[in-house]
């Protein structure tokens, strides 16, 4: 195998899962509240900012990770309940234009306490440690543990989804809202798990970012909306779809960087999602009925 | 259970009324008008330095933002890329100005033929299917004009392109008090075009695209054309607030037409309260003003010295900060923005004063 | 007999799997005022939708004066000559009622944008002499007074006469009534019927979907009553009220 090619798969990969950790963020809260969340940045820059805080104060991985996940949790499903919880069953749209001020809001409060600068995290993993695959593709362990990271939440939200309590009444609330209701189902506080979801994972995606690059608050933030082609790519409303999207997504991006250049690669990525928009706007694995919407 | 309980909740018979805002029949033009030719010729006879300079800025805001509300108030949609749209109109002034079709205004209206054309590639994808397919296609046109803008100015012109003065002839109109006295003409014809839009036939379909558009349909709306007529028209014009903004820059670089200055030009749309054409230009007027609204609280809190460094040190931080605020609380309270909550204090303080009057009359 | 006026033949809407029409067929003739009954969640309203072009047909077709439209746009549909009411007077609530009634009447009007922008004097007085015929339209029905009301701030039945007269406005082929009589007073009933009769003897075809049986006796020469999406019967509204089957369906319900 040619050294570039070994190149584009292993940080396409890398990239692509952190799409996809971003995207399923975006499907589990578009799915169960209709709301198109431009704020998965802004999620992303205050998981990365309180497990860089944890860090410094000297938890590792196994437990600064997990209290980030939970501190995200919990940030998610209070913002749904204090500022969605009103409007977004009624009016998604106008809901969809809020998150960009919620966003706004979201990365100036990190500013103005973590301040501007790139996010200073203690080394917690050898870099230079390499696995090696096959001919020239090898992974650091920093790339296992990301795409290892991301297999584990997927499997994670496609079984909680579709064999527990709480994901099946996800679903419900997915598919008819009213129905849901109707039949017992508390909306609001199943659609706050969703956010809650949507944080944890846009957190995710923020450390381990975070752990590859040494990103400042501004360049994590940009990447939640660097994002939105791999989420259409796959499909809005669809969790397989969003995995698919971001690793094919993160793949494309680092084939351009490697053969046409670093600064295509973002307008590349802009360039695939009007692709969809026109050939096929309700993405790879998304429902019809999205097209419409 | 029978067949109507499950169908899609969009149809009509379901469809509750929307409350998004609801646009006013246009209150009194003549005063709105007069209000804003005095406000003009008094800036441009005695407004100092910083006034004329701080009023063209409101006008070409106020252009933009005018014209955004067109499709956002009036057909319902929202667009991610009113500063890639600004930043075409912007390009064509500055390669215009340095050639033999500077004349005023030439650059401006071929400003607003390519904003229309930009409009209508975008448009064609963007408004097949509703309104987030808008928000997803102009942020991806957001970045591609950026980079495209980049590419543009190549290593040559890295800073960006000079834009010379607009001139009649022999005649320089590049003066600050000219450039105001021009910003300020062209939006008021612009008012004045759209007026006469929204008060005729076409203002009544988008009306009632807004309120329903499955409704619409069946009256006889075409959707997608009066959408595309909607983004088609505002995109033109705001383009050709970026003509004028080049004018008043000087220089035109990708960079100052970024994703925050779309976003900003939404909180000035959204905070200044839809369905109207006054509510855009307070709006515009509003966050113009408030990064120096701003340096005056750090002024006020001189005696304690570690606010005013703070607020000094994260000004446009902080003032970003309320940008997105504002536009959550208006979205989440006061869907009608400043110029609603303005009415209806008013409404309010005329309901007082009457009750007071017939109080006064029975005692 | 010549071509039907509307014909629906064969027509299924499912959502899912759950056939909200199912094979549903009828023919009105010009001039006829049809009525279609059943009890609450029959899908007479779906049925309406379909011919509006709101919802697609899974099979069937329908036309109108023997053109197909089961493929056209709502819009083509409305171009057509499909006129048509809502059952929630609240969908153009913000509208003045002069406005609405304007709206009623897109097809004869002047929509140039560009004409608008720059105050073009043909499209102005295209404009005023709309406005003017809107008023006398309103005048004639006693509504001048009510002309420049917001139409949430008028009384639910007044609105739903509204409804009709901006529907009869433009002056379509067939204009299609979906529950008119929903949330009305008796008073109003008797002035909606008192139009649609004019409308009638006026040569205007109808199809009035209602729950108010007695109602749509009055108005219809025949009906066809639909229950869980199914035809059980068309017929004149004496013969069909005396079957067994359509009183066990309206008894059910209620």
């Amino acid at each position: 195998m040619n050294a570039d090619i070994a190149n584009v798969i292993s940080n396409g990969l890398v990239t692509g899962c952190i799409y996809a950790l971003i995207g399923v963020g975006f499907v589990v809260v578009f799915r169960a509240t209709g709301v198109v969340s431009f704020a998965q940045g802004a999620f992303m820059v205050l998981g990365a900012l309180i497990f860089a805080g944890l860090a410094r104060a000297g938890l590792g991985l196994a437990v600064g990770l997990p209290v980030m996940l939970v501190v995200m949790l919990v940030i998610g499903g209070v913002i749904y309940r204090l500022v969605f919880a009103r409007i977004a069953g009624a009016e998604a749209f106008v809901a969809s234009i809020a998150t960009v001020g919620l966003g706004i809001v979201l990365e100036v409060i990190a500013l103005l306490i973590w301040g501007p600068e790139v996010i200073a995290v203690p080394q917690l993993f050898n870099f230079r440690s390499r696995v090696h695959v096959v001919g020239e593709l090898n992974f650091s362990a920093l790339n296992l543990f990301v795409m290892g990271l991301t297999v584990v939440a997927f499997v994670v939200i496609v079984v909680g989804l579709n064999r527990t309590p709480v994901g099946l009444r996800m679903r419900a609330v997915a598919n008819n809202p009213q129905l849901a209701a109707y039949s017992g189902v508390r909306v609001v506080r199943t659609s706050m798990i969703a956010w809650g979801i949507g944080g944890l994972t846009a957190g995710l995606a923020g450390v381990l970012y975070l752990l590859g690059s040494q990103p400042d608050p501004v360049t994590v933030y940009s990447l939640g909306l660097a994002a939105f082609p791999a989420i259409l790519l796959g499909g809005l409303d669809s969790i397989p779809g969003s995995l698919v999207g971001g690793i094919l997504i993160g793949l494309l991006q680092a084939a351009i960087g490697v053969f046409v250049g670093g600064e295509w690669q973002d307008v590349g990525a802009y360039c695939v999602l009007l692709a969809v928009l026109l050939l096929r706007p309700q993405g790879i694995f998304g429902s019809a009925e999205i097209g419409r919407l | 259970m029978t067949g109507e309980m499950t169908m899609p909740p969009s149809q009509v018979q379901t469809a509750p009324a929307r409350t998004r805002p609801s646009p006013r029949t246009l209150p009194g033009g003549a005063a709105g008008g007069a209000v804003f030719v005095l406000v003009v010729v008094v800036t441009a006879l005695a407004g100092g330095q910083y006034a004329v300079y701080t009023g063209t800025l409101i006008g070409i805001y106020a252009l933009v933002t005018v014209s955004q509300e067109w499709i956002i108030g009036r057909a319902g949609l929202v667009s991610l890329g009113s500063a890639a749209i600004m930043a075409v109109g912007a390009y064509v002034t500055a390669r215009l100005s340095t050639t033999s079709w500077s004349v005023f205004p030439i650059p401006l209206v071929v400003a607003m033929i390519f904003g229309a054309v930009v409009g209508l590639l975008i448009g064609v994808p963007g408004l097949r299917f509703r309104g987030l397919y808008l928000m997803l296609t102009t942020l991806a046109l957001q970045f591609i004009v950026a980079f495209a803008g980049q590419k543009y100015q190549g290593v040559e012109n890295q800073s960006g392109f000079v834009v010379n003065p607009p001139h009649w002839g022999s005649l320089d109109l590049g003066s600050p008090r000219a450039l105001f006295i021009i910003t300020c003409v062209v939006l008021g014809l612009v008012l004045l075009a759209l007026r006469g839009i929204y008060g005729g036939a076409a203002g009544r379909i988008w009306n009632a695209m807004r309120q329903d558009e499955a409704a619409a349909s069946v009256l006889g709306v075409n959707l997608v054309r009066w959408k595309l007529t909607a983004f088609i028209g505002s995109s033109a014009l705001t383009a050709l607030g970026g003509s004028l903004y080049a004018y008043q820059a000087g220089l035109v670089s990708y960079g100052t037409f970024s994703l925050d200055l779309s976003l900003t030009l939404l909180v000035m749309v959204f905070i200044g309260g839809l369905g109207t054409l006054v509510g855009p230009i307070l709006g515009a007027a509003v966050i113009v003003l408030l990064p120096n609204g701003i340096e005056r609280l750090s002024g006020a809190f001189a005696g304690i010295p570690q606010v005013a460094d703070w607020l000094s040190l994260h000004e446009a931080t902080v003032a970003n900060g309320i940008y997105g605020l504002l536009l959550l609380l208006v979205l989440l309270f006061e869907r009608d923005g400043i110029y609603g909550l303005v009415r209806r204090l008013g409404s309010a303080a005329a309901g007082q004063w009457h009750r007071r009057v017939r109080r006064g009359a029975v005692q | 007999m010549t071509d039907p006026r509307l014909g629906v033949d064969g027509v299924v809407v499912a959502f899912g799997g759950l056939r909200a029409v199912d094979e549903v067929s009828f023919a009105v003739q010009p001039g006829e005022t049809f009525g279609i009954i059943g009890p609450n969640g029959a899908g007479k309203t779906t049925l309406l939708n379909s011919v509006s072009g709101l919802v697609p047909l899974r099979t069937g077709s329908i036309s109108l004066d023997s053109t197909a439209m089961h493929g056209l746009r709502p819009h083509q549909r409305a171009a057509l000559g499909v006129g048509r009411t809502f059952q929630a007077a609240e969908v153009f609530n913000d509208f003045r009622v002069r406005d609405y009634m304007l709206l009623g009447r897109l097809f004869a009007q002047q929509t140039s944008v560009i004409g608008a922008a720059l105050r073009l004097p043909g499209v102005r007085r295209a404009e005023k002499s709309e406005r003017v015929a809107v008023e006398n339209l309103l005048d004639r029905h006693g509504l001048a007074d009510v002309a420049g009301v917001v139409l949430k701030e008028l009384p639910y039945g007044l609105r739903k006469l509204v409804d009709i007269l901006r529907a009869l406005a433009g002056r379509p082929r067939v204009l299609l009534l979906d529950e008119p009589t929903s949330g009305t007073a008796t008073s109003d009933r008797l002035a909606l019927r008192d139009v649609l009769l004019e409308a009638g003897r006026d040569g205007m075809t109808t199809v009035v979907v209602d729950h108010d049986v007695q109602f749509v006796s009055e108005l219809c020469g025949r009906v066809l009553v639909v229950n869980f999406g199914q035809q059980i019967g068309t017929g004149t509204p004496a013969e069909v009220l005396q079957r067994p089957d359509v009183r066990a369906a309206f008894m059910g319900a209620d």
